[in-house]
């Protein structure tokens, strides 16, 4: 909210200065091809990220010592915050350990991907283009579906979605909000804030650093003194956003997880 | 807990659970989603009652029902929240 | 958290409707996606997750269930050593009553037999010296009756010479024959016989 006024009163103060608050188009990095098939920088971080991942993931943990060595620690830092801090807890002793190596790995990639933004000469989250988180909101959405069907059964699966027990024509409205919710806005919703968030973060810092370098440089020196202020905001942001990225990565992990755990469970 | 642990078949083989698995059990999962997806809940309700509501002004000629359509989709999306977490 | 991701996102849908870049795509709306990155990304993923389903979770779970098993393992270990201890020392025991119960079993056997061995030995002793006295008697007895014999030969020859000597002739046959001198000891032992004067 708070950014869109922002960006709004810098629009227009600096309209007659030729100053252009960023726009979604700042998102947009082709490097090579066009249309929808072009390879976007985006991408190329992906694959950076995966590669990167992969690597260190492999090499830290070849050695499987029972006491590890400082690679290793920080491997297991991470794998026991996914397994033990979410998987368990969530899904529970019984199936956790089949959806650990698909949490771990939504936790690992979107934790790089998101820090991606802060981290230079990167400074671009890659789940602020939308493809990305619906890419894996879409695996989460099969294996949790999946998972629930043949657990339970299609007819079963679908009739445990529904809380027993209420009033009957209640039942009338709950039924279609409850399906609705299932099939569209849970996943809709797992995508969209992870990318809202990400790109909302990067929009915000890029506003503050481009702000504060056109006050800087176009500006008088009753901007100029301001611009520090918006150079010190991007800081503070950066720090933010750090954490914000932490946090998203994490709630996705934990929404997958939960909802896998809600698929499977036996109760409702 | 007492169930099979993962990997173990029941009546199957006569093998004790190992010492991981043994530190692994006794978690039974949580049932409760997180206040995180609540979220889905809320939306989900103004959503799909208001666009219904939408598509039946449509249908009828009328403009005044996406309104109450939300409106009432939000009291049903506050009705199921309270369903699924204020009611243990 | 995702309302201030929302809120500007809904300004970007209205504004960047009918922006065009040189590259159509340039100006989605952000909340489209490009088909190419979504694509892209579910490859990615595929991958990532392999790799680590593969290669990561297995070492990981594998370094996990060695460190529970040495963990376990040790305290086993520690317990066993106990157990085995308390064995030796309760076997030590047990040897150690066996041979106090050994000792005064020996103790009391030895007495027992010292018993035995003095009764026995005075048992021999005491039938050696019955036997002595036995043999003593015995002897005495018949150094006592050969004695009687001779001394009884003697007086009836003594007798019969003392006799022969007043009468003048040889008794001693008829003494033998008429067995007198026998006769006469005999009623001497028995008293019949009372000493009275020789008349005539």
């Amino acid at each position: 909210m708070s950014l869109s006024l922002v960006g709004l009163a810098l629009a227009s103060e600096g309209e007659s200065e030729g100053f252009h608050a960023p726009s979604p188009e700042e998102f947009y990095w082709p490097i090579f091809g066009s249309g929808d098939w072009t390879f976007t920088r985006p991408m190329l971080m992906m694959a950076l990220s995966v590669l990167i991942l992969g690597v260190l993931l492999v090499t830290l943990t070849k050695k499987a010592a029972i006491v590890p060595g400082k690679g290793q620690w920080m491997v297991e830092q991470a794998y026991d915050f996914v397994r033990n801090g979410i998987a368990r807890d969530i899904i529970g002793s019984k199936d956790f350990l089949k959806y650990t190596p698909l949490l771990f790995s939504l936790f690992t990639l979107i934790l790089l991907n998101n820090l991606f933004g802060i981290i230079p000469p990167i400074q671009y989250p890659t789940m602020s283009r939308i493809g990305f988180p619906i890419a894996l909101t879409l695996i989460v959405y099969a294996v949790y579906h999946i998972a629930g069907m043949r657990r339970k059964g299609v007819g079963h699966y679908l009739s445990g979605m529904i809380p027993k027990g209420l009033p009957k024509p209640i039942y009338a409205l709950i039924i279609p909000l409850e399906y609705a919710t299932y099939f569209i806005i849970r996943p809709l919703t797992l995508a969209l804030r992870l990318f809202g968030n990400m790109f909302a973060g990067h929009m915000l810092l890029l506003l503050f650093i481009m702000g504060g370098e056109y006050m800087l440089l176009h500006g008088g020196p009753g901007l100029k003194v301001v611009s520090v202020g918006s150079f010190l905001m991007a800081l503070i942001f950066t720090a933010f956003e750090a954490l914000i990225q932490f946090l998203q990565a994490y709630i996705f992990t934990l929404l997958a997880a939960t909802y896998i755990s809600d698929a499977i469970s036996e109760e409702h | 807990m007492s169930g099979p642990l993962p990997g173990e078949k029941e009546g199957g083989d006569e093998r004790g659970p190992t010492p991981l698995e043994r530190k692994d059990a006794g978690h039974p999962g949580q049932t409760t989603p997180p206040m995180w997806d609540a979220l889905s809940y809320v939306l989900a309700g103004p959503l799909l009652f208001g666009g219904v509501a939408y598509l039946l002004d449509r249908w009828v000629g009328t403009s005044w029902l996406v309104l109450p359509g939300v409106l009432i989709g939000m009291a049903v999306s506050l009705y199921t929240v309270w369903v699924r977490y204020g009611r243990q | 958290m995702h309302l201030t991701g929302l809120a500007p996102l809904v300004t970007f849908v209205a504004e960047t409707e009918g922006t065009a870049g040189g590259d159509p795509v340039a100006g989605r709306t952000p909340i489209l996606p490009l088909w190419g990155e979504l694509i892209f990304g579910i490859i990615a993923f595929a991958i990532l997750y392999w790799v680590v389903a593969k290669k990561v979770v297995p070492n990981l779970e594998k370094a996990y269930a060695a460190r529970a098993a040495a963990i376990e393992g040790g305290m086993a270990q520690a317990e066993e050593a106990q157990a085995a201890a308390d064995a030796a020392k309760a076997q030590y025991e047990a040897q150690l009553k066996d041979a106090r119960t050994e000792a005064s079993k020996i103790r009391e056997d030895a007495r027992v037999q010292g018993t035995q061995i003095v009764n026995e030995m005075r048992g021999q002793a005491q039938a050696e010296a019955t036997r002595i006295t036995d043999a003593a008697h015995r002897q005495i007895e018949a150094e006592r009756s050969q004695a009687a014999a001779s001394l009884r030969g003697e007086v009836g020859r003594l007798s019969t010479d003392l006799a022969s000597k007043i009468v003048g002739e040889s008794l001693h046959d008829e003494a033998r024959q008429k067995g007198i001198v026998d006769r006469f000891l005999a009623e001497l032992e028995s008293g019949d016989l009372k000493p009275q004067k020789v008349e005539s």
